[in-house]
């Protein structure tokens, strides 16, 4: 495994922020944290990055003990941040060759994350003039300089135009088939069904849902039809009912369908299901 | 500690001052006025005086006859806690002199030579300006008084031997160099403006925007992030405060104990500025805790003046450096400027141990 999480439980005096949650993130997998605010998502990454020693249980990186070993855990990920910090007096180039030196990297190497996430034109720019999006592909840059083997990511695609979004989503799926792991957080549905191989919904702390974004889909997909007769009329027929399905092939062989439309998956209305909260 | 990471980090420091410009462009302002104030005052080199403020007037006696006692049982009681009787032989140092802290004057009452047998005293007055204005209340006290015991003496006795009173006046030397005590402020604000403003104020800034947790996470350890920073900032402030020590001075760049006591006021610096960047969360919390520190201590050093509390003063960094900075410049270290510099030796230690007790107790990433 390349992240196991055993029974993580973090407090903040009374307040318990993560409740016994236990996770494998598997080699090569790229692994969607969901989960409204205050589920816990942004504490577990707390823990994962060394800011925050776990009050309770294990949380393991590659075999290491994410707090005995920790001089160990740091040089095996990267980290994205949910908000930039970057030298702003520096250019683009200047800040990922500041922590090139820190890690060891050649420049080289500089150029190339550059030229990833497509920046290698703005990277002369000191970081000040950058709009949002810039500066987050700039964070990936940086978080990938050392060819890290797992990379945690919080909310990477917030304020990413179209096309810079697919690109980080691209980039993210290329990694993994590189045999990185990843996880990352998001609020973004379509991002998790498209990109993600395993989805853990998180609320209150707890693990309420872990499974594939295909698996989710078939299990808290609605099985029901929309249709528009010819008469005008709206019907809507529940799938799983024999009555309703009966009733349904009748006005098809009669011919008395104008439209039919099967009801798509809902992931947020499958949230909502399943922990009683909109997700936001 | 890895080389190749204090180097980074080292060059980083530098690379965001270029950037930054604004803490270069306040150190070059301070390098204009070093030199602005050589080129003005290039034939003042033995110094002027400033204030010449008497605290403490010392009676210093051969004798102690009826003259000495009348006085002793006159001193006005304002006075009472200013002037302070005292057996000259008692007072002579190893190289046969007199040394009076400063803030002090003297009268000294000598018993002067007489070839005719005549008694004859000589009355020395030693004041720390040029004028000897500071030391003129006590004088006028002396002389009154002096002159009542004469008079009731003469009025007693039908004794005819008169009484010779010589007097002379010197200016002691080692008082306050009106350059000296400029380019000492200028020294001591280079070294505040980079250890106790500059290092907190940058180190809350990375910490506020989450660089300083972005190198944390870097293969850099806390203690080589905290040791570039330990050592680009003092090494800044100790640069630029030989830079205009040198310029209005160049022979005390040649003096150990100038490098001595810029050392030690250097740590106790960044004592106090670690100390500030621990407390602080923000940038603007740690700008401000700088400048209230300076604030404090300006406070706290003029109630103690003004309220003549002689010891509380010595647990202040702020009173050490300005003596033992003067007395470096002005070329006049006394005995007790080396314990000015064993204070401030003491009083670093204390900030720094301070200063890592906190940093510990707090973290430094959030």
């Amino acid at each position: 495994m390349s992240v196991r999480l055993e029974c993580l439980t973090v407090r903040y005096g009374d307040f318990t922020a993560v409740d016994g949650l236990s996770l494998e993130l598997r080699p090569g997998e790229l692994f969607g944290l969901l989960g409204p605010n205050g589920a816990g998502k942004s504490t577990t990454l707390r823990v994962l990055i060394g800011q925050r020693p776990p009050s309770s249980g294990q949380v393991s990186v590659l075999g290491h003990d994410i707090v005995g070993d920790w001089s160990r855990v740091k040089p095996l990920f990267g980290y994205v941040p949910d908000r930039e910090n970057h030298f702003e007096e520096f250019t683009g180039r200047h800040n990922l060759r500041f922590f090139a030196g820190l890690y060891g990297v050649p420049d080289a190497r500089v150029e190339e994350c550059l030229h990833l996430v497509e920046l290698d034109e703005a990277a002369g720019l000191h970081v000040r003039g950058y709009s949002l999006g810039m500066r987050r592909k700039l964070l990936l840059a940086r978080a990938l300089l050392h060819r890290p083997r797992i990379l945690y990511l919080d909310e990477p695609t917030a304020n990413l135009d179209i096309h810079s979004g697919k690109v980080v989503r691209r980039i993210l799926r290329q990694l993994v088939g590189e045999g990185c792991t990843v996880l990352l957080t998001t609020h973004n549905m379509e991002e998790v069904e498209e990109i993600c191989d395993r989805v853990a919904i998180l609320c209150k702390g707890r693990l309420v849902a872990l499974d594939t974004p295909l698996a989710l889909r078939q299990t808290h997909s609605e099985r029901k039809v929309d249709v528009i007769l010819r008469d005008g009329s709206r019907r809507v027929f529940d799938l799983e009912q024999d009555r309703e399905r009966g009733v349904l092939a009748g006005h098809v062989e009669r011919d008395a369908v104008a439209s039919l439309q099967t009801r798509e998956f809902n992931f947020h209305e499958a949230f909502l299901k399943l922990t009683g909260t909109a997700f936001d | 500690m890895r080389w190749r990471i204090l180097h980074t980090l080292l060059v980083k420091e530098l690379q965001r001052h270029l950037a930054q410009r604004g803490g270069i462009v306040l150190a070059l302002m301070l390098v204009a006025a070093s030199l602005l104030m050589t080129l003005f005052q290039a034939d003042a080199a033995s110094g002027t005086p400033m204030l010449g403020a008497v605290e403490k007037c010392y009676i210093d006696v051969w004798d102690h006859d009826a003259w000495v006692q009348h006085l002793r049982d006159h001193v006005p009681a304002d006075m009472a806690k200013r002037i302070r009787f005292r057996h000259i032989r008692r007072q002579f140092g190893p190289d046969a002199t007199i040394t009076y802290p400063q803030g002090a004057g003297a009268i000294q009452m000598r018993p002067a030579p007489s070839a005719d047998g005549t008694p004859r005293v000589k009355i020395w007055l030693w004041h720390p300006d040029e004028t000897g204005s500071g030391l003129a209340p006590f004088e006028a006290w002396f002389w009154r008084e002096s002159a009542r015991y004469f008079q009731k003496q003469a009025a007693d006795s039908s004794a005819t031997n008169a009484l010779h009173v010589e007097v002379e006046r010197s200016q002691l030397r080692g008082g306050v160099d009106a350059k000296a005590s400029i380019v000492s402020a200028l020294v001591l604000f280079a070294l505040f403006l980079s250890c106790v403003y500059l290092m907190p104020s940058l180190m809350c800034e990375e910490r506020e925007r989450g660089i300083l947790l972005a190198q944390a996470l870097s293969p850099a350890s806390p203690l080589e992030i905290l040791g570039a920073k330990l050592l680009f900032y003092p090494a800044a402030g100790i640069a630029l405060a030989a830079t205009l020590a040198g310029i209005a001075r160049p022979a005390v760049l040649a003096q150990p104990f100038f490098w001595l006591a810029l050392t030690a006021s250097a740590c106790g610096a960044v004592g106090i500025g670690l100390t500030i960047a621990s407390l602080a969360r923000t940038q603007r919390a740690a700008s401000m805790g700088a400048l209230c520190y300076m604030f404090m201590v300006a406070l706290f050093l003029f109630i103690c003046q003004q309220g003549k509390i002689g010891i509380l003063p010595n647990l202040a960094l702020e009173y050490h450096g300005p003596r033992m900075l003067h007395a470096a410049l002005s070329g006049d270290v006394l005995w007790f400027h080396w314990i000015n510099l064993a204070a401030a030796g003491l009083l670093a230690v204390c900030w720094l141990t301070l200063a890592t007790f906190v940093f510990c107790k707090r973290g430094w990433q959030t």
